[in-house]
């Protein structure tokens, strides 16, 4: 509702004949409405009767030498919204054409926002009108629409982090426009560009949302000089790792199995190569990377914590680009290039290679002439691909490919030493370990404007990842164990999104989203105790469930200032026929467009898959994620969260954050008897109940404070953030002991990360301090006699789980890199140092009742690593 | 954007610094506390026979203690036994025992109830019970392996990424496997039985362990002649050593799921605040049956 105001101008002067008289001059250039006509009355004398509240949202631009004011003001409002009526001799009114609906026009104003050097379009771009104060954001495909824009000229504002924004006058008619961000500074004509200073949750897709172009997180260190995505988030609030260099990502306080991971849509269940020391999401090959931290839109469901959603890059469509990396982990490349003026193409791939330095297979022979062949032969790799083909301007489809593998393949005499005169050679003794997992991705999908309101979304895809771990050990001449064991689940899903450009100021999405998962385990072992007498076992175990889930939410704009998110999302699970409805509420206020944002988020999640493994067994579950569904036994875990905070933005370039959340859930899997050990060779077999048996139904809770900094200014770039939170869990039901610190519990967590960049060099140093785990530490211990045979044990006292903590982390490490050009290729040359104080931070701590005073006996971390990396760039 | 706006958010973003400033507050708690408080230990095995069961009292010594002060008993106990409808005061007999005053006024005999009540500095525990049947190991059959072979002794098998740690520290030396059948008359399938093999000298390597079975705790199953079988090893000094004659404690002993659970603690090597069946303590009381055979095996 609007309160018009009308105001009368009564200029009388004795010049005013004078001024009747004279041509009258207006010369305006982007001048606000009200402003302008004021200057025109004052100079003029002509009384001019308009509506403050409707004229104070238009600019005019108007130049005009003539004796006629009814002229002049037509200038004034040419391409506005207003119609000039003489009242009187010096007396106008302007009168606004939305009072007469057969004048008026509207228009949905829609387009694509690209790339201008390399035509891929950009997801989560930010268009907006700021006269009428309505905006919009880009989905998959790049897509915007603003309906109920009325004809005429607009000054339009598209903008995208890492990009530069284009500010720019266009004509809303109707046609589609194709808006091109370029993320140098340059001018174009008829583009005024500036630097962004609009703050990141304004320009999010959604409030909560954490949008990081891969640009922007490139340029971050990873550790161990890695390129890697989910390594460079650590540096964000409320987010670290699970270990030190390797372990899973964690999102306020959750369990790595608590996030969701989306490669062009789809799920991907594992994704980490070596030891989860790097991820498979490679930075260079992804054009937007978005995070939700705990408050995700309805349009995401499956897990209790966070979202990663990822979209491989097009490739390009204007020139072909080719890019190669090698740095001391592994070597890299992509191409992009276009196929057709339709068309484009990329492809990726990295692979380690130390197995091809220190090679895989070692034939030895000894004195005796005995032969043996050793192996020690570790890799990993990736592939992405896709191909993007748009045979209109409406629609367009695109197929996606990922895979990615680890293997590891060791056959060692058990006095391996890094002596390797001594192990090289052939042994009765030995082990072997075959371990392999990996995730295969395949996606196609289809995008279509179906009007300029409605937009289509369709995926189709399979996701599937396995593990197999081989083992086998000899460790006297008569005993020996073999065993293998193989988990995979696989998906095959089918989802259709729809976005609904309602109207200027309701933006709804909704969706349909089926998935069929199969889940199978595989274990054959066999123990030889003695040439006589063994044991085996041999159990399969195959699961199938399917899931169905409807949402639908509306990013509301009721005014400028406020985005609302409302959703719902019901599922159904078939295994154990779970019906779910998990509400969602998101809403940002903006206070100031460049300064100042508030936001908050009410949310509700569902997980109806657990990650279990078997807690016993040492000979296999060591490296696989076994994942399984809900069922009678298992019911889906659910989770509440509550959340508010607000980004501010006092000067430019300076970027200030505070959030504060709430979370809580339930029907959590913990495990019984944290610190129960791998004592047994095989556990208790791959039959769920049994495995159940070392887990507890449980609940957890986590409330914290995250303050973020990030600073560029001219050459520097300062990223900071402080987490105090704290994360504790509990079995369920009654008798069961307080909470407790949970597995990764972090009170305190800080990092920084500092660069300095010239036109070739660029410095940083980060540092990472953070409070040590918990542990489950013993404060005792006492004597138990063996019944039969009077034997005393010493048995350690551990009166309560993670009842202690590690001693705190800290760590810094410095990175330099150098850009050049040379062989018409664009080169970067870098140095990662790990660890540069050389602190010997412990990891683990265990504890033997058997010592004669209990002290813990600490696992230390990695030492001070120097790792190189050097980049090649062909365009 | 006006001045308007600005003002306008002020209250909003004065709700937000109480609630961030709450949160800090809350948030700084850290509740983690490994606690120094020492806990009562009981253990009473109740077999049928004339005598009654000793009852051990013991406390957890602290972590800063050596390992003698965590077998050393407390004696000043009150200690009390209670089978069928008699009670029986105890007293200490040394090392932390409890022993009847008395003698048993008749056998314990199989299904009878029993309840063993322990009080010392305030702290009451009590655990109960009931006799299971007889057990009778009918058959002991060793098979020493021929010829002494190699084995790796090593301690751990722990592999760190993090750390770069490769090194197992294994060395090799020479042991003679022995592999034991015993056969004995199972019962009902709700009784687990504990076996052991334990060899005059002693033998201790944790990975090799996993390897021999000198141990097990198993559900009995059913009704019927029950076999289990079990490997040690004994140390020798190189390949052409034959197996030296000692002697080998054969034992199994038949308790309830309790029973078993306390057993597995044992070998596990950590216990909780409320491990075992004992209200009150750690510890476990309960009935068992137990049958040893000794025998001379090598040479």
């Amino acid at each position: 509702m609007y309160r018009v105001a009308t105001i009368f101008f009564v200029l009388c002067s004795a010049g005013s004949a004078v001024a009747l008289a004279q041509p009258f001059r207006v010369q305006e250039q982007e001048t606000v409405l009200t402003i302008a006509l004021s200057r025109f009355t004052i100079q003029s004398g002509i009384d001019v009767v308009f509506s403050r509240t409707q004229a104070e949202k238009w600019k005019t631009t108007c130049t005009y030498n003539g004796p006629s004011a009814r002229d002049a003001l037509v200038c004034l409002v040419t391409d506005l919204p207003f119609r000039v009526q003489e009242i009187s001799r010096n007396q106008y009114v302007l009168i606004p054409l939305l009072t007469d609906s057969r004048r008026v026009r509207s228009h949905v104003l829609s387009g694509f926002v690209v790339d201008a050097t390399t035509g891929e379009t950009l997801v989560g771009a930010h268009v907006r009108l700021p006269d009428m104060g309505a905006g919009a954001v880009t989905n998959e495909a790049g897509y915007f629409a603003l309906p109920g824009v009325t004809s005429g000229r607009r000054r339009l504002l598209a903008s995208y982090i890492g990009f530069e924004t284009v500010d720019s006058l266009i004509t809303v008619d109707g046609r589609a426009l194709s808006l091109a961000l370029t993320p140098q500074s340059v001018t174009v004509e008829g583009v005024t560009v500036e630097s962004s200073p609009s703050l990141r949750a304004d320009l999010a897709t959604t409030p909560g949302l954490v949008s990081m172009p891969p640009a922007h997180l490139r340029e971050l260190p990873g550790a161990l000089g890695s390129n890697d995505v989910l390594e460079t988030l650590r540096w964000l609030p409320g987010i670290e790792r699970a270990g030190e260099a390797t372990g899973g990502l964690m999102i306020r306080g959750s369990g790595p199995d608590q996030n969701l991971y989306l490669i062009d849509g789809v799920p991907i269940y594992h994704p980490w190569h070596a030891f989860s020391l790097v991820s498979t999401f490679q930075t260079g090959t992804f054009k937007d990377i978005n995070l939700y931290r705990g408050a995700f839109p309805a349009e995401y469901g499956g897990r209790l914590s966070g979202v990663l959603d990822a979209e491989l890059r097009d490739g390009g469509r204007s020139e072909p680009h080719v890019q190669a990396g090698i740095n001391a982990l592994h070597g890299r490349f992509l191409i992009e290039t276009p196929v057709t003026p339709r068309s484009s193409f990329m492809l990726s791939g990295r692979r380690s290679y130390i197995d091809q330095l220190i090679g895989n297979r070692h034939p030895v022979s000894d004195d005796a002439g005995r032969r043996d062949t050793l192996r020690t032969g570790y890799y990993f790799y990736d592939w992405s691909a896709k191909f993007s083909y748009r045979p209109d301007e409406k629609s367009s489809l695109s197929i996606s490919w990922y895979s990615g593998r680890d293997v590891l393949d060791l056959r060692l005499p058990f006095d391996v030493s890094l002596d390797f005169s001594s192990f090289l050679r052939p042994a009765d003794l030995f082990f072997e370990v075959g371990q392999s997992w990996g995730n295969r991705l395949a996606s196609a999908r289809y995008q279509r404007l179906l009007s300029q309101r409605l937009f289509l979304t369709t995926i189709l895809y399979e996701s599937r990842y396995d593990a197999e771990e081989n083992t086998f050990i000899q460790p006297t001449q008569t005993a020996s164990v073999a065993s293998s064991y193989s988990v995979s689940v696989q998906d095959l899903g089918l989802r259709s999104d729809m976005d609904w450009y309602l109207s200027l100021r309701h933006h709804v999405r909704f969706g349909i989203q089926w998935v069929d998962r199969r889940f199978d385990s595989d274990v054959e072992a066999l123990l030889t105790y003695s040439p006589g007498f063994d044991e085996d076992i041999d159990e399969h175990l195959a699961v199938d469930s399917a899931e169905l889930a409807a949402y639908i939410q509306d990013l509301w704009r009721p005014t400028p200032r406020w985005r609302i998110l409302p959703g719902i999302r019901v599922s159904y699970f078939g295994g154990g026929r779970y019906l779910r409805a998990a509400p969602r509420m998101n809403a940002q206020f903006v206070v100031h467009p460049d300064r100042l944002s508030l936001r908050a988020a009410a949310t509700t999640q569902v997980q109806y898959l657990q990650r279990i493994q078997d807690r016993q067994a040492r000979l296999y579950d060591l490296v696989s994620s076994r994942w399984v569904p809900a069922d009678d036994m298992v019911p889906p875990s659910r989770s509440g969260q509550l959340t508010t905070g607000l980004e501010y933005q006092p000067v430019r370039g300076l970027t200030l954050t505070a959030d504060v959340y709430l979370r809580r859930s339930r029907n959590v899997l913990l495990p019984d008897n944290g610190f129960q050990a791998r004592d047994q060779l095989l556990g208790s077999g791959i039959e769920v109940s049994g495995l159940l048996a070392q887990y507890v139904s449980g609940e957890e809770r986590s409330q914290g404070l995250e303050l973020g900094l990030d600073y560029q200014h001219a050459r520097w770039r300062i990223v900071t953030s402080f987490t105090r939170s704290r994360t504790q869990d509990k079995p369920e039901g009654p008798g069961e002991p307080p909470w407790r610190a949970a597995r990764f519990d972090t009170p305190r967590n800080a990092s920084v990360v500092a660069q300095w960049a010239s036109g070739t060099w660029l410095w940083g140093v980060s540092a990472l301090w953070r409070s040590g785990y918990p542990v489950t530490e013993p404060t005792g211990r006492f004597a138990s006699t063996h019944p039969a045979t009077g034997e005393t044990t010493l048995i350690l006292h551990v009166p309560e789980e993670n009842n202690g903590r590690l001693p705190n982390y800290f760590r810094t490490d410095v990175h330099a890199s150098y850009r050049f050009r040379a062989w018409n290729a664009d080169w970067k040359a870098g140095i990662d140092i790990f660890n540069t104080t050389i602190r010997r931070n412990t990891v683990a701590q265990s504890f033997d009742a058997s010592d004669p005073v209990i002290a813990p006996r600490s696992r230390k971390g990695l030492p001070l690593i120097p790792l190189f990396e050097i980049e090649m760039s062909l365009r | 954007m006006s001045s308007h706006g600005y003002a306008g958010a002020r209250p909003l973003a004065a709700a937000l610094i109480p609630v961030m400033v709450l949160s800090l507050v809350w948030s700084a708690c850290d509740a983690t506390d490994a606690g120094s408080r020492s806990s009562l230990i009981v253990e009473a095995f109740v077999q049928a026979g004339p005598i009654l069961p000793e009852v051990r009292v013991r406390q957890t010594s602290g972590r800063e203690s050596g390992r003698e002060a965590a077998v050393v008993g407390l004696a000043d106990a009150v200690v009390a036994v209670r089978v069928g409808d008699t009670s029986y005061a105890y007293r200490h007999i040394g090392a932390g025992r409890y022993a009847s005053i008395l003698p048993a006024k008749s056998p314990v005999v199989e299904g009878d109830p029993f309840q063993v009540d322990v009080e010392r500095d305030g702290v009451r525990a009590t655990g109960s019970g009931t006799v299971p049947p007889d057990i009778v190991i009918s058959g002991v059959e060793p098979i020493p392996a021929r010829t002494a072979v190699e084995a790796i002794l090593v301690d751990s098998l722990g592999l760190s990424i993090d750390s770069l740690d490769v090194g197992l520290g294994a060395r090799l030396g020479f042991i003679v496997p022995v592999e034991v059948q015993i056969t004995w008359d199972a019962l009902e399938d709700t009784y687990w039985v504990a076996t052991s093999l334990d060899p005059e000298e002693s033998f201790s390597s944790s990975v090799l362990d996993f390897f021999l079975l000198p141990s097990e705790v198993i559900p009995e199953g059913g009704r019927g002649t029950a076999s289990w079988k079990g490997v040690y090893a004994v140390p020798v000094e190189d390949s052409t050593s034959s197996l030296p004659r000692h002697s080998l404690l054969v034992s199994i002993t038949r308790g309830d799921a309790a029973f078993a659970a306390w057993m597995n603690t044992q070998s596990s090597g950590m216990a909780s605040a409320n491990a075992g069946n004992v209200e009150g303590a750690i510890g476990f009381v309960g009935g068992v049956a137990i049958d040893t055979v000794q025998l001379r095996v090598g040479n």
